[in-house]
């Protein structure tokens, strides 16, 4: 009869669920990173223990460093996604800068054609991506993949922050104007600088698609030059199905860079979860 | 409808006590007015009365039972909230049956129910719409009507009318007087608004930080405010507090000086020669035109003519700042030094903890 | 704000680039794709307009129909997996998440949302492993609580290996429905909510009656970008099962038999035109996904103003 527990329903059923479901989302993490670091034999006896001194061993990692190209691999990677993203945001800042701000003729139509991109996943174009890029000469280099990113990444960008800049206050503009400030030093300066939220939200909502993609790697970069991490992990596995210190290690290795950047990023990355991409 | 009463109510946020022992008595069928500075608590001790919040000590009765640990339907109370709170996907039909259908009402006696209370509220025509379809004054009578139509015990407003523009608040505010004294129902209403309390209320209560200043009528807090954090918040614009010291004692009567300026005599209250007091005068009781009581000089600082009444503001000689309201419209050059005088009746006296001094 | 009569450059210089790269590279390869559709090409290169010939060949032709209507309807269980297992998870989580005063939200929020992040073909290979009869874990786990009957090498079996790859997708990606649910449960005013509980309602009352109405407009939002996702799927698939999506094709979806009709596998060529064909028909299926979602879903849904 109490108000306590007529309010909320019992909190210790309610951590009961969460704790049980994060453990179900964390489990098979962990037991890559876990397992990774144990000697092949502890692997298949006790794949739950920790390792110990006695398990503990690197060997996983040292082979795969041996047999594949990953420095490589994980510089193809942040290559990519780092000038893709530098890309989309300028690209995408600006464009939605002029969508949200100037009244010009076609700009609803322009607005659509870039909505499309959001609705229509680029995928579908491949054949054509291919052929292109096979046109271009760029089969095989990671600028085809940074072209191709930069097209994907572009119209999600803009529909975010062009919502965003629509609600930066007209005053500081007109204020500038009245100034006589040129309308590029008013975005660089003024309108960029306010962005900064809704830009640092774009930014983490791009770089995960890009970093994980397996796609356009696997079709226009597949050379041993040009892999991404992903790709690379994905064809290291298949080839060594059998060695499972190097097939944990290899994943372990993928999955840290991302771990770390999210701890890293957690909190912008959810709070851009929960407030711009609902609407 | 039912008595209300409070004993040593005391709520507290993690470290912080917001309530430090509330006690109050609502009367049957009375209509309370919460009022204080924002952060003051009111809204929380609301809360707490509504079964929002619990209580962390002390106890809460409705009529003869201790509600402490019911909830707001088990404590039979019904609430207007300050947004209005109306449920956005239904009708203001079904908002208003919401609580009905689970208290298990037939939908005979609902639909009865319902209906009679729209046409109090003039309702009639807004049952089947969607309160997005509605105009705030419109929200503001569905809320109330989502409140009247559960005929609760006690009902409690949090500040109601704050969301609404000056014109239609008036009008409200007179519709929720009105409504109150025709449903007799034990009311307690939550504003910042002085004029709202003032007017609305039986009985007022100012809040400060969690304390209780003062309970009373809204005359008895005009006239006879108990200390100076009262006697400021209560009348517009504020009361005049000015710091004096006693300087002289002549029988039954003291001297106050201001910065060294003698300003008059008071009725001795039990002070001593060298006292610091604080002298509390309205603005509308002091006048240029009187020529006896209490005297106060000052330059004329700024002046603000409203037609029907001017404001002066005068500085003066220990160069603390007071108002005049002034009846009419009157001329007056800036710095032109000015005299005002008060009766003796409108003078408040406070002492140095700020508490009023009566007449013994 | 233009100002009248001097033409606009500054606006051409902040559209163009987007512009140019979106157009060439993202807007230009879907348009050609669906031209491409219609042509015919021979081993030289050559192309010739057929008309619907190759959505003819494709929809009729024993053995490629047969492929596009399998990965057709296993897309569509893989899609309704989804949408059965993922909203009402997702939801349950969001709605726990949102409940006030829960301590730990965030921690549980950074924690549940982090499979999300990592690539579909880690993922894939992670849950290889631990549903491994070699490795034993899952085995081990089931013993544990007295399940242990129930373990079966899932992936490999015709009747089960889809059902495990969407189950699979379904745990990497819960976290998007979890938040944007989250995120529309936490934009009700909480004074709405008072109101509810001073009406008496319970919280099983408040949750049917005024929260869930309230966000289903964010349940379309989160099932039709479940449905685009699903369409287009195919890393999880191809990581697992490579391009054959085996057992016998039984998990093979609509990107997966894109790709082989595109570049071929085993004995069969690839061919340029075919995938493109195939790509269209995607189209056609997303296309048809996005509408119902516009014309049905968002009409009836109607968004409050809260």
């Amino acid at each position: 009869m109490s108000t306590k527990t007529n309010r909320t329903i019992n909190a210790g059923l309610v951590h009961l669920v969460l704790v049980l479901y994060t453990v179900i989302a964390l489990f098979p993490i962990l037991m890559i990173l876990i397992n990774a670091f144990k000697s092949r034999k502890s692997i298949f006896r006790d794949p739950m223990a920790l390792p110990t001194e006695a398990t503990f061993t690197t060997i996983g990692f040292e082979k795969v460093f041996a047999k594949s190209n990953f420095v490589l691999f994980f510089g193809n990677s942040l290559t990519v996604t780092l000038v893709s993203l530098f890309f989309v945001l300028l690209f995408g800042a600006m464009m939605a800068w002029a969508l949200s701000e100037y009244d010009f003729r076609g700009r609803r139509l322009l607005t659509l054609f870039m909505a499309i991109g959001i609705m229509v996943p680029i995928r579908l174009g491949t054949v054509s991506i291919l052929e292109l890029m096979v046109s271009l000469d760029l089969v095989n280099t990671l600028t085809a993949l940074i072209l191709v990113y930069i097209a994907q990444g572009l119209p999600l960008a803009i529909f975010i922050l062009s919502e965003y800049m629509a609600q930066i206050p007209g005053e500081l503009k007109e204020a500038a104007r009245c100034d006589d400030v040129s309308e590029y030093r008013i975005f660089f300066y003024i309108i960029l600088p306010l962005t900064k939220p809704a830009i640092a939200t774009v930014a983490v909502f791009t770089m995960i698609p890009i970093w994980n993609d397996l796609w356009f790697p696997l079709i226009l970069a597949p050379g041993d030059q040009t892999k991404t991490l992903t790709l690379g992990v994905q064809q290291f596995i298949g080839q060594y199905t059998t060695d499972w210190n190097s097939v944990l290690a290899s994943l372990s290795l993928a999955v840290l860079p991302v771990l770390v950047m999210y701890l890293i990023f957690s909190r912008q990355l959810i709070r851009g979860l929960t407030s711009g991409a609902v609407k | 409808m039912a008595a209300l009463t409070l004993r040593g109510v005391r709520k507290v946020f993690g470290e912080i006590e917001v309530l430090h022992g509330i006690d109050l008595d609502v009367d049957d069928g009375e209509l309370v007015v919460f009022v204080g500075p924002s952060g003051c608590g009111k809204s929380t001790l609301l809360r707490v009365v509504a079964g929002l919040e619990k209580l962390d000590g002390g106890e809460l009765k409705i009529g003869a039972e201790v509600v402490n640990d019911l909830s707001p339907r088990e404590r039979g109370i019904a609430m207007v909230f300050q947004s209005y709170a109306l449920y956005p996907h239904m009708s203001v039909y079904k908002n208003m049956a919401f609580g009905l259908k689970i208290d298990g009402m037939s939908s005979v006696q609902m639909e009865q129910r319902i209906r009679e209370t729209a046409r109090t509220l003039q309702l009639d025509e807004l049952l089947d719409r969607k309160p997005g379809q509605l105009s705030g004054g419109q929200r503001q009578r569905v809320a109330i009507g989502r409140a009247i139509v559960r005929d609760p015990r006690v009902f409690l407003f949090d500040e109601p009318l704050s969301n609404l523009d000056a014109a239609l608040r008036v009008k409200m505010r007179i519709e929720i007087s009105r409504l109150q004294k025709s449903l007799k129902t034990t009311t307690v209403y939550v504003t910042h608004d002085q004029v709202e309390a003032m007017t609305l209320a039986d009985k007022i209560v100012v809040l400060n930080a969690g304390k209780v200043e003062q309970v009373g009528s809204p005359m008895d807090l005009y006239h006879r405010p108990a200390n100076t954090f009262v006697a400021g918040f209560i009348g517009s614009p504020a009361m005049n507090l000015i710091s004096c010291d006693v300087t002289r004692l002549d029988g039954e009567v003291a001297e106050l000086r201001v910065g060294g300026s003698r300003v008059g005599e008071v009725p001795r209250m039990g002070f001593l020669a060298g006292d610091s007091v604080t002298l509390g005068v309205r603005p509308e009781h002091l006048s240029m035109a009187a020529t006896e009581g209490l005297a106060l000089s000052g330059t004329l600082e700024a002046l603000e003519r409203l037609g029907d009444i001017t404001y002066l503001y005068l500085s003066l000689a220990d160069g603390s700042q007071i108002t005049v309201a002034e009846q009419g419209d009157r001329v007056l050059d800036i710095g032109e030094l000015v005299s005002v005088y008060a009766a003796q009746d409108d003078l408040h006296l406070f002492d140095e903890a700020g508490q009023a001094m009566r007449d013994q | 704000m233009v100002s009248a009569g001097r033409f606009p450059w500054h606006v051409v210089v902040f559209v163009l680039p987007g512009f140019i790269v979106y157009t060439l590279f993202s807007a230009w390869p879907l348009l050609d794709t669906l031209i491409l559709s219609f042509y015919d090409q021979d081993d030289a290169g050559n192309r010739w307009y057929t008309g619907f010939d190759n959505y003819l060949f494709v929809l009729s032709d024993a053995e490629m129909s047969a492929g596009f209507w399998n990965a057709l309807w296993n897309n569509f269980k893989f899609f309704m997996v989804h949408v059965l297992v993922q909203n009402p998870i997702g939801l349950v989580l969001a709605a726990l998440l949102s409940l006030k005063d829960l301590r730990g939200a965030r921690s549980y929020r950074t924690l549940i949302f982090m499979p999300t992040l990592l690539s579909v073909v880690i993922i894939g290979f992670v849950w290889q492993l631990i549903l491994s009869p070699l490795w034993g874990v899952s085995e081990t786990l089931l013993d544990s609580i007295g399940m242990v009957d129930y373990f079966d090498a899932w992936l490999g079996k015709e009747s089960s290996a889809l059902l495990t790859l969407a189950l699979i997708s379904v745990w990497q990606f819960i976290g998007i429905p979890m938040m944007l649910i989250y995120a529309s449960l936490l934009a009700i005013p909480e004074e709405l909510l008072d109101a509810a509980y001073v009406d008496g309602a319970s919280p099983l009352r408040i949750f049917w009656q005024i929260k869930l109405p309230l966000i289903l407009p964010t349940l379309g939002l989160v099932t039709i970008l479940t449905f685009i996702g699903n369409f287009n799927a195919f890393d999880l698939i191809y990581a697992v099962k490579g391009a054959l999506a085996g057992p016998n094709f039984s998990t093979d979806i609509l990107g997966g038999f894109f790709y082989r009709t595109f570049f071929g596998f085993q004995s069969s060529l690839g061919s340029a035109t075919l995938g493109s064909t195939v790509a269209s028909l995607m189209f056609l299926v997303i296309l048809a996904g996005v509408m119902v979602y516009f014309w049905v879903v968002q009409r009836r849904l109607h968004r409050y103003q809260l």
